[in-house]
């Protein structure tokens, strides 16, 4: 019996799961690294209040989301609080270490119409679009939408916005 | 329904169809069964007062009389085939045929009504607070008026209450000597176990109610359940014990809810989610607060854990559509500021040209 007859199949089977391997390789390079980051940010999201404050130093919950995978610090979400914190920073594996202010989550705001001036300020830096009036005319809150992240307060020239407990309204 | 003892066959099973009368009366006396209803006369004394006396009726008293109490009614619902099977036992004991079986609501009939045999005359009874008692049954079913110094008995009427026929029951066909009855345990039907101190049953509490809210008066926990005894009332204490996983809640719950496992599980947040659905199905009948023999306030663990879940669903949703929202507002800022980049492109290209 030639030694080939044994050589071709051992051969080729192993030739055959270097293929398998080194395909397994490249697809599981192409797909896990984009399809993980998203399903990370995602899952920090989830964790993450949704108020859009920018108070963290990022543009929104989103940004910070991809910030702190890329590295910044779990605790920078004040509306979140303690809870949060720990939660992104058991989510990431990082040390547990909480934000040193805290805000409620459930407040919402209210124009007091007969004091606005209509400079439109304020709708152009809410960040859910929950602000709706035009130039000159009265502004008004949407209060399904508003989130509460208070980033217009400080805009209004005649400080005709006051903050409202939702539990008060609801 | 779960029974409250572990009934072991203590006498041989008897085939009532084919023994003598005189051997099934001698094993209602071994097993010491008395009447249930409230009195509790032995009941082959009664039987044998009967025997004396011709033509001899069999009337089975499920007439229930006191508000509040529904033992006997869930005795019938639940055991309905036994309990005609009992009264044909008894037919037999007493060497007639045909028996009268007296049922105090409609709902009650119509469970018999099915199962009914030929030879049992079923009637319904206006329960009103005296229509249970002996000789008003008799006169209302029978037609028939008892003296007030004497006995159904005498006359040959062998009145019996529902349990007591159960009992009878059992005894001939499974051997079984009478251990648990049907009670009214704080407003919920449970099997009980008999000569247990009743402070063992509805746990401790300032003030406790043996019987019903018209016979019952106020009892010991100290004292032991009776056959005779067909409902207890109490009044909670204030701090409930731990939970033992007892699982009469689940048992009385009318949707079936796993009661027991919301409750063992509201502290844990991942075991939560997979009852929201029953959470919002409870209905707050409270009857696995009655039920509970720890006394806990399961309705208030329900109902707090309830609202916390509509709370938290809310803020959930509430955030998603901010998320969204605030998506779309990039989006349009990302927009504009292409356009404003295009037309200042554009613009400088046109100077340019000129």
């Amino acid at each position: 019996m030639a030694v080939e007859t044994f050589l071709i199949p051992i051969g080729f089977v192993t030739l055959l799961g270097f293929l398998y391997a080194l395909a397994l390789t490249i697809s599981q390079r192409l797909l896990q690294k984009t399809s993980s980051d998203e399903e990370l940010i995602s899952h920090i999201e989830d964790r993450l209040p949704q108020l859009q404050c920018a108070q963290c130093g990022f543009p929104g919950c989103r940004p910070y989301a991809e910030a702190i995978l890329q590295g910044a610090s779990t605790d920078l979400c004040p509306p979140g609080g303690e809870r949060t914190a720990l939660e992104l920073a058991d989510l990431m594996g990082r040390d547990p270490t909480v934000p040193l202010s805290t805000m409620s989550t459930t407040n919402a705001v209210k124009i007091i119409e007969s004091e606005c001036v209509g400079c439109n300020r304020c709708a152009q830096v809410c960040p859910v679009d929950a602000i709706v009036g035009a130039e000159l005319f009265t502004h008004t809150v949407l209060k399904k939408y508003c989130t509460g992240c208070e980033l217009c307060i400080p805009e209004c020239p005649v400080d005709c916005i006051e903050i409202v407990p939702e539990s008060a309204t609801t | 329904m779960k029974r409250a003892v572990f009934h072991v066959a203590e006498f041989q099973v008897l085939n009532w169809k084919s023994e003598q009368p005189e051997i099934l009366r001698d094993r209602i006396r071994e097993a010491g069964i008395v009447g249930m209803g409230g009195a509790g006369y032995p009941t082959h004394e009664k039987i044998e007062k009967c025997l004396a006396y011709d033509p001899r009726t069999v009337l089975v008293n499920g007439v229930e009389c006191e508000p509040g109490v529904s033992a006997d009614e869930t005795l019938i619902i639940n055991y309905a085939e036994e309990i005609l099977e009992g009264c044909a036992i008894l037919e037999r004991c007493l060497g007639t045929t045909g028996s009268h079986l007296a049922v105090g609501s409609r709902f009650v009939f119509n469970t018999f009504k099915e199962l009914k045999k030929a030879n049992t005359t079923l009637t319904v009874v206006e329960a009103t607070p005296s229509s249970g008692e002996e000789r008003a049954l008799v006169q209302s079913v029978l037609g028939q008026h008892i003296d007030s110094d004497e006995f159904p008995a005498n006359k040959g009427i062998l009145v019996l209450n529902v349990a007591t026929v159960f009992a009878i029951y059992e005894a001939v066909c499974k051997g079984y000597r009478p251990q648990d009855r049907i009670m009214t345990v704080n407003c919920i039907d449970v099997w009980v176990p008999l000569e247990e101190p009743i402070e063992c049953i509805v746990g401790r509490s300032t003030q406790l109610t043996a019987g019903g809210c018209y016979t019952g008066r106020l009892a010991d926990g100290q004292q032991l359940t009776q056959a005779t005894l067909n409902a207890i009332e109490s009044d909670r204490p204030p701090n409930p014990s731990p939970c033992i996983r007892c699982g009469w809640c689940t048992d009385v719950c009318p949707l079936k809810l796993p009661v027991e496992a919301i409750y063992a599980s509201r502290e844990n947040e991942d075991q939560w989610a997979q009852f929201a659905v029953d959470l919002h199905t409870c209905f707050e009948c409270g009857a696995c607060v009655e039920a509970c023999p720890s006394q806990i306030q399961i309705l208030d663990v329900i109902r707090q854990e309830r609202s916390s879940l509509t709370h938290q669903n809310r803020a959930k949703e509430h955030a998603r559509i901010a998320n969204e929202r605030f998506a779309e507002r990039n989006r349009r800022l990302e927009r504009l500021a292409n356009q404003a980049a295009e037309r200042r492109a554009s613009r400088e290209q046109s100077s340019r040209k000129w």
